[in-house]
């Protein structure tokens, strides 16, 4: 067990240092003066302070020297200074994660509930109404930009429905019902974007099972159809659903930068974009850093959880 | 036993009679869907072409009608400036798939022959890229998207490119994956016993198995490149003002959407429709091609 865990951590090594050089050495292409981007011309041709951001976003040295002061400043986790806010990228960010988190646990909870038992059911009725309509639903799922059904959510609301705010964030610890509430909205956005893919990589997941040979021999066996069904086949089919969970957060934290723009959620993309509409260099840097480090680590504990589920798996 | 039957028998699957084409139209009879997800695509490709000729305005035009509802002269309104969204929306299927259809070939000209390269070459090269590969793959796009968009300036250009970026690896890793399985089979370790080069074998034996998988990926990162840029443009990072996209148009009118909610659902519908069809498309292309489906044409 630890033998593995080890190897698979040391697979994230690589994985964390590609992703904190990509972003780290991205903000190199910001064509003309990245201070001058920033700050104004006034401003840029303040010598301290232009020597000062520079330092601070990495630029005044050589790349690879740059970049391992940069890695240095990860572990201890110095995200940046942000000049716009006056404080430290880390803390914005810190202040957000939780609200980011709320609305990104609660979206992929449902769509997990929407896709799993839809796509198995699916699988298992082949043809039939439910197949049917489970195919039309992902379809337009996956073809519906997730924008669009918050914002038809949004505005139908307040025109339709006056009463029922669908903006907007209540913190958790104030009033956990009311959060929940408030968050079902974005939440259920997403979730059905997401769920719709989910689904289809179920129902083509537990149909390969289905086709199986142990399948067959259990049925052969005498064994009753949901017994075959839910506990043999499902525990095969759920572990490639399992696995993909790591990809599909990657999906979730896009969705989200969108849908907190939409619904007004104080969280972590609406920080990104505010940090792009005032040009904060450090703060778009730390926050694209943070979230992608986010989805590494979520990919690292899929592939352990299922390390532990699958029996293939030499532990 | 017929002499015809008799040397139908002898020809191999590949040299039988039917054509590619006359297989791929069989297809399509069968696969409703697919028909469907084709008759969009051309469709769309048809309006973005001739739409001088179909919309009634110029995209910027101003009609004097500020937020009309939909009526003969204006199918799809107009928007708060008081341009006709019909022509804005024909107009700016030249800007969504501009941005789409140019990203994707982009990203297959460079990833396809990476990916080929990478997989037939192995060693440390191959292990290398497939590291870069999997982190671009893993990250969440849009958000890349954003941030590379937020650096270089947001234009259609620098939407191309960093679509095209994100989109490589995974162009590359679907070329490199039957790669790895025919590079070893006897026919290619045959040809290289014989001699051949390596462009020759890469062009002969592995190419054209690699044709079709890039072919059905294309069809569903055209359909993820759409969905990228309405998001951008939205976001107001992608196309922008004055210029029409379906994004574009759908985030300016939600400012403004109680004042008429056509401004939303016209773009709205027009990028669920476009996106829809790429998909139809490419799963059509992906039962199409399909190994256990092929042999019953």
């Amino acid at each position: 067990m630890g033998r593995y865990i080890l190897r698979r951590i040391f697979l994230l090594v690589p994985v964390v240092l590609g992703v904190t050089f990509l972003t780290f050495a991205l903000i190199r292409l910001v064509p003309g003066d990245i201070v001058t981007n920033m700050m104004g011309v006034t401003a840029a041709n303040n010598e301290e302070l232009r020597a000062q951001i520079l330092k601070e976003l990495g630029l005044d040295k050589p790349l690879l020297q740059q970049y391992i002061w940069w890695i240095g400043r990860i572990i201890v986790g110095d995200f940046g200074f942000s000049f716009i806010h006056g404080k430290p990228v880390i803390n914005q960010i810190l202040s957000r994660l939780p609200i980011t988190l709320q609305l990104g646990l609660m979206s992929m909870g449902m769509a997990i509930l929407i896709g799993v038992p839809l796509g198995v059911f699916s699988a298992i009725r082949r043809g039939k109404f439910i197949d049917i309509f489970a195919r039309i639903f992902s379809l337009l799922g996956i073809s519906t930009p997730s924008f669009f059904t918050g914002t038809l959510i949004v505005v139908f609301g307040a025109i339709y429905f006056p009463t029922i705010t669908t903006i907007g964030y209540v913190p958790f610890n104030e009033s956990p019902w009311e959060s929940t509430v408030r968050m079902f909205w974005p939440a259920s956005t997403l979730g059905i974007g997401i769920g719709a893919i989910i689904l289809r990589y179920t129902r083509s997941s537990v149909l390969e099972v289905l086709g199986e040979d142990y399948v067959r021999t259990a049925r052969a066996k005498g064994l009753s159809e949901w017994l075959v069904i839910f506990v043999h086949a499902l525990k095969s089919a759920l572990i490639p659903i399992i696995t993909a969970i790591g990809i599909w957060t990657a999906f979730l934290v896009s969705g989200t930068v969108i849908l907190e723009e939409v619904f007004a959620i104080p969280g972590l993309g609406r920080l990104v974009l505010s940090a792009i509409e005032n040009r904060d260099y450090p703060m778009i840097q730390g926050t694209v850093l943070f979230l992608s480090l986010g989805v590494a680590l979520v990919m690292l504990i899929v592939d352990l959880l299922v390390a532990l589920v699958d029996p293939r798996v030499k532990l | 036993m017929s002499i015809n039957s008799h040397s139908e028998k002898l020809l191999p699957d590949s040299e039988s009679q039917i054509t590619e084409f006359t297989r791929f139209l069989r297809q399509l009879k069968k696969d409703p869907a697919m028909l469907i997800g084709l008759a969009i695509v051309i469709l769309l490709i048809v309006v973005a072409v001739f739409a001088p000729l179909l919309a009634h305005y110029g995209s910027n035009q101003s009609t004097g009608v500020i937020l009309a509802k939909p009526s003969f002269d204006h199918p799809f309104g107009t928007n708060i400036q008081g341009r006709d969204l019909f022509s804005r929306v024909i107009f700016g299927s030249r800007n969504s798939l501009g941005v789409a259809f140019p990203s994707v070939m982009i990203a297959v000209a460079i990833g396809l022959p990476l990916g080929m390269f990478s997989g037939y070459i192995g060693g440390v090269f191959d292990r290398f890229f497939v590291r870069i590969f999997d982190i671009v793959f893993a990250m969440p796009t849009i958000l890349f998207a954003i941030a590379l968009v937020a650096y270089l300036g947001p234009s259609i250009r620098n939407l191309i490119f960093t679509i095209a970026a994100l989109y490589i690896p995974r162009v590359a890793l679907v070329a490199r994956a039957p790669t790895l399985t025919i590079k070893t089979r006897e026919y290619v370790l045959a040809a290289r016993m014989f001699g051949s080069g390596i462009f020759r074998i890469l062009r002969k034996h592995i190419f054209p198995n690699i044709f079709a998988p890039v072919l059905v990926e294309s069809s569903l990162l055209l359909s993820t490149a759409l969905l990228t840029e309405a998001a951008l443009s939205f976001l107001g990072l992608g196309v922008q003002p004055p210029h029409p996209s379906w994004g574009a148009d759908l985030g300016k009118g939600r400012f403004f959407m109680e004042l008429g909610a056509h401004q939303v659902i016209f773009p709205g519908l027009m990028i669920m429709f476009a996106v829809l069809g790429f998909n139809l498309l490419g799963d059509g292309l992906r039962d199409y091609f399909d190994p256990r489906i092929r042999k019953q044409v």
